[in-house]
């Protein structure tokens, strides 16, 4: 018995190890959550509560773990973010525009953001985190100079679809005046679930896919290989682009905004929930599916840190910050250990 | 790979069934406990238990805007201090890094955590219509405070505690009319400029509206300007420097907060002049925070008005209230005073606490 | 055109700014052949290889394929590859984090979506049929390197390669894996692949190759069928040598008088290390001056490294004087009194942003310790009397080591051991990269310093030197010691035919 689980564990690929101790953990916290806050965490509805105020997240740090997996990062997302939801805020209160054209909008400046910044990472070989830190001073200043005062998004047909809410059959519950209230989710929700379902397919089963694993693995061979490496990397930054673009635009609908101090840090939470999800730094090995749960598992402990009376701002911080390293030295051992068992 | 991946959709799949069922199972325990009290049919946990024994506890969310300035700091102590479990509370403290997000987040949680009463300082005024409305649905009654709400229904939340920034303001003029008979000056011509907080806050509006008043009762006092200067230091000096340029005979400036009121400070001695009791131009402040009172014992400024952080107490009047089922004002004013160089101010110091 | 040839370079050249790689190189490969490449260093084998796979543009000359009329023109590694010429590197250029079926197909098969089904179950069939001891869905990186190596064969033999490189394959396997690989190479042979098989291991070309070329100094020394070729000919082939050139010299210096029944000053039995030697004996006498040679890679630098204790030693006994010692870092045999100048002195040297005076002074520094720092005036003192006795150019004892050239570079590191009052000097390659005049200067003192009872291991690749300065020689082939000469036998024939080894 032990001999079988033991093969399974040998031949088990790199990716899916780390997805399984992600989704472990993942698991393990939300009941350790459910403990600690009872009540109110074991209704359905604080997990919808978790999927709302992450929709958002859960499509960039998808974003974030393509370009991951490929051996770059992007740390401009989070200004992207910020930019289109002030651009759109702008655009549908002052200028009087339509929800379906900053949809376009939104779509279109993460396509630029995506487009320049692969192409000079990818082709004139310039180091990702210098082109994404600099995209980020770009796009945040530009939010500041779009407008510079917060202000909320007065548009009726854009109010109407931030507070849409869909709701989930059978998942409801009774609050304490003896009312039920139906579970819902946002519209967000239902875009970052098909992101997510479209990206595990395309990592999966498309050549594009395998190849941002190949050359997130070895560069150097997936060029022997055969592979193109400068477009596999274009288009996994410019997807990150795109992502982004979607991200944006969701957030935006989630908060109703626009403000130069949105989504600040959202880059970093995009990575630390990639990193957590089972995606390495250096590159090869990633999912998607693991991310998914790296951003939930983010929002869990944010649950567990406040519910335990601790001052939230601060605790989280060193929580996720623990957490991290935590996986990061668990990803090292695991790695490890497989090496040497196989190093002949 | 084929191998592990259907070991893996195996794995994947029969959690994620794992997790729907138990998600099922317990809105469906909810649902069927119409009649109970949630509370009762609750897990083990240490605090829930001390919550079903005696039922003593008030649970009180409340979410704080952040912890940005000094004020707010005080503000927060004030509330701690008061929601105790030795008063009976059991407090729930979220701090929204002044982001309106995570106060909707946050207050969405104390929904879900049917807490007895929500606390609330909105970050801004709109954008609350939706997510009060739910905490009527739950039964929760909301207490604001500090900042105000722009909503469709006014019944929205229950009542609003806070500064009176106009009567901060009316309290200023009626000061400075006093100080000019006592000094002798009441029918002269006296040059005002004020330094005005955020355009359009409620502050701002507050203040800039209350002296106002009290300017048209005198017909001597003339407002040469007034500046936004935007609440900070750097924005008052500049400003305050602009004035001195422009209007050589300025007797009083009104600078809406103390950050202004140091930077004017400094541009009126940058440009040789003195201000202060003993000095060329009276200044009067408003928030009275403790280096605004040491400036003072330094004779820099001669009156401060101040703004009340502790707003705890006020609050948990009023929750005590609506706990006995009775009416309470929508409005309250927070008692505040103003200071001067003729208190004792080193004691006064002493027990200030930002 | 040669019938048969299925791959025909001639007259390649090229070069490089200040170097000239190939002159003139011809090269044949016929169908169904194993066919060795060698040469020593600096002889073209891989620039030729490089411009073979489409790395370089060779600057004149021309290549056929498959009897073709028409010249080839090989522009990058994917033309290369169309063109059917597959390279396998010693490094493995496979993606570690993939599966095995994925690195065998990715990169050539059509469409846009992956078909894993298929690919499995043809990965499955191509690794039974080559019997290769893998699975198709296991991930790369959990397979021994051998393996690996099998299985980027296995893709090049996939795409209906005509020419296949095999790059020092053999290089990290063992005897085993070498074993299954030449079965493999002699499977693919079979099916009329033509291998190109670049090694610099004798006995392993003997075993399994059908014809030799020989490289030399960018040019090409001769093709050769192996049956027709003796080894000792094909070692004074690549070295350059005539069998009978009597042109050894014996040395000017007295020899030191070894007493009566002194013990070496150092002995090692079964010494053996992580880096692929074989376990070896080996003992110097005091003013003994040997050492150590052999074809490049015959582990020569592997065996004093292990005496020194700079690669994982992993068994074996270390005696000085007669008393065993442990040395298992430099430090330990610093402190038993033995220097190691190495091969490579840009990485294991010279500190290059450090000063002569600190660079000269090091060694002797850490062993005394740093808490006993020299001061400056000592440190120049000591700078001045070795720049003195080496007569080493440089503007100051301040320059900055890496200023200087390489000779003067090598002259500071040998004052830096000299320093440490060693009483066994082991100096690998010390004269490489160096004008002849301070070769002699160097030989001379090594001669000196023997005859005032230091202990001395020279390694060289040139024969000359050795045999002026050496009074043993320890041969070695295919990193295990193979013979041991001296007195009369120290002359290129008796050399190089120990080198060679086998059957005359």
């Amino acid at each position: 018995m032990s001999k079988g689980f033991g093969s399974k564990i040998k031949n088990i690929s790199d990716t899916n190890l780390l997805l399984t101790i992600t989704v472990v953990v993942f698991f393990l916290m939300y009941i350790g959550a459910m403990i600690f806050q009872g009540e109110g965490f074991l209704k359905a509805q604080a997990l919808f509560n978790i999927l709302n105020a992450n929709a958002a997240l859960i499509i960039l740090s998808c974003g974030m773990s393509i370009v991951m997996i490929t051996g770059g990062i992007d740390i401009s997302v989070g200004g992207v973010t910020a930019l289109i939801s002030m651009c759109c805020a702008v655009y549908l209160d002052k200028a009087g525009g339509s929800v379906a054209m900053s949809v376009v909008i939104a779509l279109l400046i993460g396509l630029g953001f995506g487009l320049v910044q692969g192409f000079l990472v990818a082709y004139l070989e310039i180091q990702p985190f210098i082109v994404s830190l600099a995209g980020m001073f770009f796009a945040r200043g530009m939010t500041t100079i779009v407008n510079t005062e917060p202000f909320n998004v007065s548009n009726e047909a854009f109010v109407a679809l931030k507070n849409t809410r869909i709701i989930v059959p059978g998942m409801g519950s009774v609050n304490r005046l003896g009312n039920y209230v139906d579970a819902y989710v946002e519209i967000g929700v239902l875009v970052a679930l098909l992101v997510v379902i479209v990206l595990f397919c395309v990592l999966k089963w498309t050549k594009l896919g395998r190849n941002f694993y190949a050359v997130g693995g070895n560069s150097q061979s997936a060029l022997m290989l055969g592979i193109n490496v400068k477009r596999t990397r274009f288009i996994a930054h410019l997807l990150c682009g795109v992502l982004a673009g979607i991200g944006g635009f969701v957030y935006f609908l989630h908060v109703g905004s626009g403000s130069p101090s949105h989504a600040s840090g959202a880059e970093m939470n995009a990575i630390a929930s990639s990193i957590i999800g089972g995606t390495m730094l250096t590159g090869g090995v990633g999912n998607i599916i693991g991310t998914f749960f790296g951003v939930l598992s983010l929002s869990t402990i944010q649950n567990i840190v406040s519910s335990a009376g601790l001052d939230q701002a601060w605790w989280t911080g060193i929580t996720v910050a623990a957490m991290l390293c935590l996986f990061l030295v668990v990803q090292s051992v695991v790695m490890a250990v497989r090496k040497k068992g196989n190093a002949k | 790979m084929q191998n592990s991946i259907i070991n893996m959709k195996k794995i994947v799949v029969g959690i994620g069934v794992l997790l729907c069922m138990l998600l099922w199972f317990s809105s469906c325990g909810t649902r069927m406990s119409e009649s109970e009290q949630p509370v009762g049919t609750d897990l083990l946990k240490e605090e829930k238990e001390l919550v079903e024994e005696g039922d003593n506890y008030i649970v009180v969310g409340i979410s704080q805007v952040g912890s940005e300035s000094d004020w707010r700091i005080a503000c927060t102590e004030s509330l701690r201090n008061t929601f105790t479990q030795e008063n009976g509370y059991y407090l729930i403290f979220e701090d929204a890094q002044q982001k309106q997000e995570n106060q909707l987040k946050a207050l969405r949680d104390f929904i879900l955590q049917e807490v007895d009463y929500i606390v609330l300082d909105p970050i801004v005024e709109t954008g609350w219509d939706a997510v009060l409305q739910e905490a009527r649905d739950a039964g929760i009654p909301v207490i604001l405070m500090d900042r105000q709400v722009k909503v469709s229904d006014e019944s929205l939340y229950t009542a609003w505690v806070g500064s009176d920034f106009r009567g901060q303001g009316v309290l200023a003029g009626s000061w400075l009319s006093d100080y000019l008979e006592e000094q002798g000056r009441g029918s002269e011509r006296i040059n005002i400029v004020t330094l005005q907080g955020t355009l359009d806050s409620t502050a701002q509006l507050g203040r800039t509206s209350g002296f106002a008043s009290v300017m048209e009762q005198h017909d001597n006092w003339v407002m040469l300007e007034r500046q936004d200067a935007d609440f900070t230091q750097t924005k008052g000096q500049e400003v305050m420097e602009e004035f001195l340029k422009t209007y050589p005979d300025i007797d009083v400036v009104v600078s809406e907060n103390d950050n202004m009121t140091f930077g004017a400070i400094e541009a009126i001695e940058a440009a040789g002049k003195t201000c202060g009791p003993d000095g060329d131009i009276i200044i009067l402040s408003f928030d009275a925070g403790r280096a605004a009172l040491q400036a003072m014992e330094e004779g820099e400024i001669n009156a401060d008005f101040e703004c009340n952080p502790n707003l705890g107490p006020l609050v948990s009047e009023i929750i005590q209230k609506l706990e006995q089922g009775e009416e309470t004002e929508k409005l309250q004013y927070i008692k505040e005073t103003y200071f001067d160089t003729t208190m004792d101010l080193e004691s006064l110091i002493e027990v200030r606490t930002y | 055109m040669e019938e048969n040839a299925v791959l025909q370079m001639r007259n390649i050249h090229k070069s490089f700014p200040g170097v000239k790689a190939l002159s003139g190189v011809d090269f044949t490969l016929r169908k169904g052949e194993i066919h060795a490449l060698m040469g020593e260093n600096g002889a073209g084998k891989s620039t030729l290889i490089k411009v073979l796979t489409g790395v370089y543009t060779k600057d004149e000359g021309h290549i056929y394929l498959d009897g073709h009329e028409k010249e080839v023109a090989i522009r990058s590694p994917q033309e290369a590859q169309k063109l059917g010429i597959s390279p396998v590197y010693q490094e493995i250029t496979l993606c570690p984090n993939l599966s095995v079926a994925e690195n065998m197909y990715i990169g050539r098969t059509p469409g846009a979506m992956q078909n894993w089904r298929k690919m499995n179950k043809d990965a499955d069939r191509l690794l039974k049929s080559l019997d290769i001891p893998a699975k198709a869905t296991q991930q790369l990186s959990t397979c021994s390197i051998a393996v690996q190596q099998m299985i980027a064969i296995a893709r090049a033999v996939d795409t209906d390669c005509k020419v296949l490189i095999l790059d020092e394959p053999t290089s990290s396997l063992d005897e085993q894996e070498v074993e299954k690989l030449f079965k493999l190479m002699r499977d693919l042979r079979e099916r009329g692949v033509g291998i190109i098989f670049v090694t610099h291991f004798l006995d392993q070309v003997y075993e399994v190759c059908d014809r030799i070329t020989v490289m030399r100094d960018g040019c090409l020394v001769g093709e050769y069928e192996i049956k027709d070729l003796p080894r000792v000919q094909l070692v004074s082939k690549m070295l350059g040598k005539e069998l009978d050139d009597l042109s050894d010299i014996h040395g000017e210096y007295k020899s030191y008088e070894k007493k009566e029944g002194e013990l070496p000053v150092f002995e090692v039995e079964k010494l053996h290390s992580n880096a692929g030697i074989k376990p070896f004996n080996f003992h110097i006498d005091k003013g003994e001056v040997n050492g150590f040679t052999g074809l490049l890679g015959s582990g020569r630098s592997e065996c004093v490294r292990a005496i020194f204790g700079a690669d994982h030693v992993v068994g074996g006994t270390v005696k000085k004087n007669g008393k065993t010692v442990k040395i298992t870092k430099p430090i330990d045999a610093m402190r038993q009194g033995i220097g190691y100048l190495p091969e490579d002195r840009k990485r294991d040297g010279i500190i290059g942003d450090l000063s002569v005076r600190d660079n000269i002074i090091l060694a002797q520094q850490v062993l005394r310790g740093f808490l006993k720092p020299y001061s400056r005036a000592e440190a120049d003192k000591i700078a001045d009397e070795y720049i003195k006795l080496l007569n080493i150019k440089t503007a100051s004892a301040d320059t900055p080591i890496k200023s200087l050239s390489g000779g003067n570079q090598q002259k500071v590191i040998l004052a830096r051991w000299l320093l440490t009052h060693p009483e066994y000097l082991i100096l690998d390659e010390p004269t490489r990269g160096i004008d002849v005049g301070t070769k002699v200067d160097i030989q001379k003192l090594v001669l000196k310093l023997a005859s005032e009872g230091m202990s001395v291991t020279f390694i060289s690749s040139e024969m000359d030197e050795m045999l002026r300065t050496c009074s043993r020689l320890i041969v070695m082939r295919d990193r295990r010691v193979v013979g041991e000469l001296t007195g009369s036998d120290l002359n290129q024939t008796s050399i190089m035919s120990t080198i060679a080894g086998g059957d005359k």
